[in-house]
């Protein structure tokens, strides 16, 4: 019994391995003709990566590159803002995005944040998701553990100091459980996009006879607010809002 | 042409009667010639015709032709309209040598048929002063001494580049008038400038040649510089000229009362006369430079020049542009000659020199001055040189080469702000580093793929984690509490059992008392005491002394006064069992003190 469960585990582990090797020479090849300065090739060789079901930010890093390369700026900013999102605190991939921003045609002034929000979404960008979700986890154990010495202290001194670690630990505990929340909803809420039309102009209400308020050029980052019918109400980084056919941007 | 032709015909058929519908074809020319002369033959078809065939002009030679001509009109008399074609074909002709000779037919054909002009004599005659007309012109020439041109080069052997003065002059004793150069030479093997100082009438001087006195102007001066070595001949140049010849043998000729009445009021009668008259073929002789002694900085100035050179300033900041002129003034071949190239030092920015060339004509031939401007920009601050620049010449008058300098430049570049933004590194001084170029990052070459899963918060495995935590810390917890009761409920029975087993222990102490077994009583009553104490604490029998009983009694609020009394009476037990004295009183003394301090520790100890 012991020997059979054991054999399958090997072999789910050699699977697994195996199906990391191709991947890996598939992207080790994409970035072969990266070098080559075959663009579209290693999109391609990318492109197939993802959608045999891995991601990285690297991967998608190194696509957003070959579409810079090949001058399609949307697509590279939609890919170096999907990578961003992998690994928000990546050097390379703001370096690029910023490249990217500068060369299409709109710049936003974005309104200036808050800095107590900034310090607490830098705090927020040092882990990924799952890392939260873990370290909320170790927390929450921790707490317990705490909890369990003060309830069955028997001098006062080690109540009095099991007391206060607990209070503390309970508070690093919630804003971990709080950041793992909130990556988790950013990850799967998909309401970032990238303006994909030449020009666009975006409406006052959810009807092409809307009034024109302002227009956005492709590569123009957007965030969507609402949505109606085949309308998305957007708003870009300067705070203006408004409303624009869903078909014009590409979500991430 | 065409026009007056047309206008001619129309006026000729207007007087004409005779039908236009016959075909004409005659042949028109002079009837006399001088030996030399052009004439012209001209062929007329009246009417339609092709394939014009020219005849052999034998005994003369063709300047030009056949040209063609063609003028056509159109007529209505009296309702009848007539419509006229006449084709002219055309031949210059020079008459050779004198005699009377034909000039043949031509053929042409008309209705497939083929039909001949008509023939003409022609009289060519010897040169005479005879000329048709009054005022006409002719070709004649009437001892050659009378009028002749001289080419006179300055000198008859040459080096290359150096500058010849070639004049021609012509020599007559009667008046001429309307000179032109019919045929110019072609120089081949020089350089030309045509330096005639044209000022609209020639310059007459005499001169006497021969024992004749001879008129003379200059009528061209060409400076020549030959620009290969070797014999090289000047064609002869060929001159047009109207000779006013006085008539002394018009009584052969037959009485002009109007020439007479004329030539009787002028004093004398003058006949015009076209001259065609040409110099001399000449010949030079060109040699090469010396190769002795030949400087490297020789370009090939031949004659004799200065070269100086000039700045406009030495003391500049960088970026500052300045002058530098080099000139070379004199007289040679000043316009062919190649200014020698400055060497400027480097990190300095030199364009295009701006070249200018000014000469003037003398005697000598040309002289004047070219002149190059330098405009150079230092692009680094420091201190330069602009060496001295030579420039060598070879002087045919004395045969020699000279060398000549300019002057040497120091120059003091001061720094300015903008130094360096030319792109030029200057290794005296550190610089930023220059962004070239901008790219975006390379790719990442690790991919670290990961199969892409759902995060784990959330997730039913989170909570289950956290349930599970939760479910093991009440556990842990209700265990803790489990083992923790059973410990305090052995506590209270202990505790509860404290007053019993004590009380138990002084009975027996008492019964002991009673029979005086001293021993006993002690033992019993000691253990009641320790035993009660232990109880009640919750300290094991091992752990007991003295100071461990009053402190733990003082930590259980017990009263000073009972832990004293405690205490005196566990002393006095151990002390007075083996104390004298009467041994009945103290047991029955210590009993009653033993039951008092238990009782009211009972009370305390809850």
């Amino acid at each position: 019994m012991k020997k059979i469960l054991f054999i399958i585990v090997l072999m789910v582990v050699a699977i697994g391995l195996k199906a990391q090797t191709i991947h890996d020479q598939q992207f080790e090849k994409a970035n072969f003709y990266y070098n080559e300065a075959r663009y579209d090739t290693a999109v391609v060789i990318y492109q197939g990566i993802l959608d045999d079901g891995y991601v990285s930010a690297p991967l998608l890093y190194n696509i957003g590159n070959a579409y810079f390369k090949m001058r399609d700026y949307p697509m590279a900013i939609l890919n170096y803002e999907k990578a961003l999102k992998l690994e928000p605190n990546n050097e390379d991939i703001k370096q690029n995005l910023a490249i990217a921003n500068a060369l299409i045609t709109d710049k936003i002034e974005p309104v200036p944040e808050f800095f107590l929000k900034k310090i607490w979404r830098n705090i927020g960008n040092e882990f990924t998701a799952d890392e939260w979700a873990i370290a909320s986890l170790v927390f929450i154990a921790l707490v317990l553990i705490v909890l369990f010495l003060y309830l069955t202290a028997r001098t006062k001194g080690l109540k009095k100091g099991m007391f206060f670690t607990a209070i503390l630990l309970i508070l690093i505990t919630l804003c971990s459980i709080i950041f793992a929340s909130q990556k988790h909803s950013y990850m799967n809420e998909h309401n970032d996009a990238i303006v994909m039309m030449p020009t666009i102009t975006v409406k006052s209400s959810p009807t092409s006879s809307g009034t024109d308020l302002f227009v956005l050029h492709e590569g123009t980052k957007v965030r969507i607010l609402d949505k109606a019918d085949n309308w998305n109400k957007i708003k870009i980084a300067d705070g203006s809002v408004g409303w624009l056919p869903s078909s014009c941007v590409t979500r991430y | 042409m065409k026009k007056i032709g047309l206008i001619l015909l129309f006026l000729v058929t207007a007087f004409s009667v005779s039908a236009q519908d016959d075909v004409n074809f005659k042949t028109i020319c002079k009837k006399q010639v001088v030996v030399g002369e052009q004439f012209q033959v001209s062929y007329e078809l009246t009417g339609d015709g092709s394939n014009f065939e020219a005849p052999n002009f034998t005994n003369f030679e063709i300047v030009g032709g056949p040209f063609s001509s063609q003028s056509s009109s159109v007529q209505i008399i009296n309702g009848s309209v007539t419509k006229s074609t006449t084709h002219t074909y055309s031949f210059y002709l020079r008459a050779i040598k004198e005699g009377t000779y034909t000039i043949p037919a031509a053929t042409i054909t008309v209705d497939k048929k083929k039909i001949k002009s008509s023939t003409e004599d022609i009289t060519v005659v010897k040169d005479s002063s005879v000329v048709t007309g009054s005022n006409g012109s002719g070709s004649a020439s009437k001892g050659t001494k009378e009028v002749f041109l001289e080419a006179s080069p300055s000198k008859k052997t040459a080096y290359i580049g150096e500058q010849i003065l070639l004049r021609y002059k012509i020599y007559y004793t009667i008046p001429i008038s309307q000179l032109s150069i019919s045929k110019a030479p072609s120089y081949s093997g020089f350089w030309m400038k045509d330096v005639t100082e044209n000022n609209g009438t020639l310059q007459q001087s005499s001169i006497v040649r021969n024992g004749t006195e001879y008129h003379v102007a200059t009528i061209q001066e060409i400076v020549l510089i030959p620009q290969k070595a070797g014999t090289l001949t000047i064609d002869p140049l060929d001159i047009s000229c109207i000779a006013q010849i006085r008539n002394e043998n018009r009584q052969s000729k037959g009485y002009d009362p109007f020439d007479n009445f004329f030539g009787d009021i002028m004093g004398s009668s003058y006949t015009n006369v076209k001259k065609d008259i040409k110099s001399q073929p000449i010949d030079i002789e060109v040699k090469p430079v010396p190769a002795k002694d030949k400087p490297s900085s020789f370009k090939g100035a031949v004659g004799q020049f200065t070269f100086t050179s000039s700045i406009d300033k030495t003391e500049m900041k960088s970026n500052d542009a300045f002058t530098v002129i080099y000139t070379v003034s004199g007289n040679g071949n000043i316009e062919l000659l190649e200014l020698p190239k400055p060497v400027f030092p480097p990190d300095f920015e030199v364009y295009d020199p701006k070249i200018t060339t000014n000469t003037k004509n003398n005697s000598y031939g040309i002289s004047g001055t070219k002149k190059a401007e330098y405009v150079v920009i230092p692009r680094v601050s420091g201190e330069f040189t602009i060496g001295p620049t030579e420039f060598s010449y070879f002087d045919p008058a004395k045969n020699r080469y000279v060398t000549l300098s300019s002057d040497k430049y120091e120059l003091h570049v001061e720094r300015s702000a903008n130094e360096g933004s030319s792109g030029i590194i200057y290794a005296g001084g550190q610089e930023a580093i220059k962004v070239v170029g901008s790219d975006i990052n390379h790719i990442m070459l690790n991919g670290s793929l990961k199969k892409e899963s759902t995060l784990l918060f959330g997730t039913p495995l989170y909570f289950i984690i956290i349930i599970l935590m939760i479910v093991v810390f009440v556990a842990g917890l209700v265990y803790y509490k489990k083992i923790n009761k059973f410990n305090q409920n052995q506590v209270l029975v202990r505790n509860k059992k404290a007053t019993k087993i004590a009380k138990k222990r002084l009975q027996n102490a008492y019964n002991y008392l009673k029979i005086k077994d001293s021993s006993h009583f002690y033992e019993e009553f000691s253990q009641a005491l320790w035993g009660y104490i232990s109880d009640k604490l919750n300290i094991s029998r091992s752990q007991l002394s003295m100071d461990t009983v009053k402190e733990m009694m003082e930590g259980k609020n017990v009263s000073e006064d009972i832990v004293n009394q405690f205490i005196e009476l566990l002393n006095s037990c151990e002390y007075a069992r083996f104390a004298p004295g009467d041994p009945e009183k103290k047991m029955e003394e210590l009993y009653e003190k033993g039951v008092e301090v238990i009782t009211k520790a009972e009370k305390n100890l809850n």
